[in-house]
């Protein structure tokens, strides 16, 4: 339950970005796989999407526990080990759905935003 | 991994340890985790500049301990119904249909989302190794000239067989409290 009286955009930007962002996450990984690092800041380069780099590691770990990606620790040409993501057919699929029902409702949203 | 040894990143992560604090074990460990070898690799040879940067890209602990806890939801009671059904039929399915009952555990367990791969191993070998291994100690003691040790045998067997029974309740249990942990 939350108020939407007090302060709705935020409120309501919130919402949205807990249902999005995981896509976002997905659809970069389904171009290739990437180590945490370098997922988290090309993540959150983009402020609407993110508070911050860290915010989106327990998201990661959602879409691991729910097997939309799969992680394997790499040596690192340079210092520690890296955790790679990527994305399992499952997640795949996942992102497809997403990808035709968010295009038809950012359109449908855009046609009454427009002034 | 000296390099989390920085005081402002000691400090960074106490405090997240501390705004975790609430989360359940498993989530906040993993959180802290992740945050750590993030610091690890991106405060590795920084300076001081570079390592408040790098604490600022990650966002305050209170911010990140707050996504970790949206991400928690409680388990719904069909996630638990399917968890609870799963481990009983794997243990119990087996002396009402034999064989395939306790088939029929081994599918559910390893379509269980909750179950980490070596929990499914775990959990799928449990059965098997509690028969053969005192199947094979039995067969082993025909073998031993009764004659040479009649009376260590009979204790041996007994302890062996509680041995298995504990060693199968505790995997009974392990596997419940691992399906019920919330994790993110």
């Amino acid at each position: 339950m939350f108020d939407m009286s007090t302060d709705p955009p935020r409120k309501t930007m919130s919402q949205l970005r807990r249902g999005t962002v995981g896509y976002c996450v997905m659809a970069l990984l389904g171009r290739r796989e990437r180590y945490a690092v370098e997922l988290v800041r090309e993540l959150a380069a983009h402020q609407a999407l993110a508070a911050g780099q860290g915010t989106i590691y327990p998201l990661l770990s959602r879409l691991r526990s729910d097997g939309m990606v799969a992680t394997e620790w790499k040596e690192s040409p340079s210092g520690p080990p890296r955790r790679y993501y990527s994305l399992t057919d499952k997640g795949r699929a996942s992102l497809e759905r997403f990808r035709g029902e968010w295009k038809q409702f950012s359109d449908a949203v855009d046609t009454f935003m427009e002034d | 991994m000296t390099e989390t040894d920085h005081p402002l990143v000691q400090r960074y992560l106490r405090r997240l340890r501390r705004a975790a604090a609430d989360l359940p074990a498993g989530t906040r460990n993993e959180l802290l985790d992740n945050v750590q070898a993030h610091l690890a690799e991106t405060t590795a040879e920084a300076d001081e500049a570079g390592v408040r940067t790098a604490l600022d890209e990650l966002g305050t602990p209170e911010e990140v301990a707050a996504a970790a806890r949206a991400e928690t939801e409680p388990r719904s009671s069909g996630d638990r119904l399917y968890d609870i059904a799963t481990v009983f039929i794997l243990f119990a399915g087996g002396f009402a249909v034999p064989v395939l009952g306790w088939i029929a555990g081994v599918v559910m367990l390893w379509n269980g989302p909750r179950w980490t791969r070596g929990e499914k191993i775990l959990g799928t070998a449990a059965l098997p190794v509690a028969i053969i291994i005192p199947a094979a100690a039995f067969l082993s003691s025909l073998l031993v000239p009764s004659s040479s040790a009649p009376t260590v045998l009979g204790p041996v067997l007994l302890i062996g067989l509680a041995v298995v029974a504990i060693g199968l309740v505790a995997v009974f249990v392990h596997l419940l409290r691992a399906a019920a942990r919330v994790r993110t």
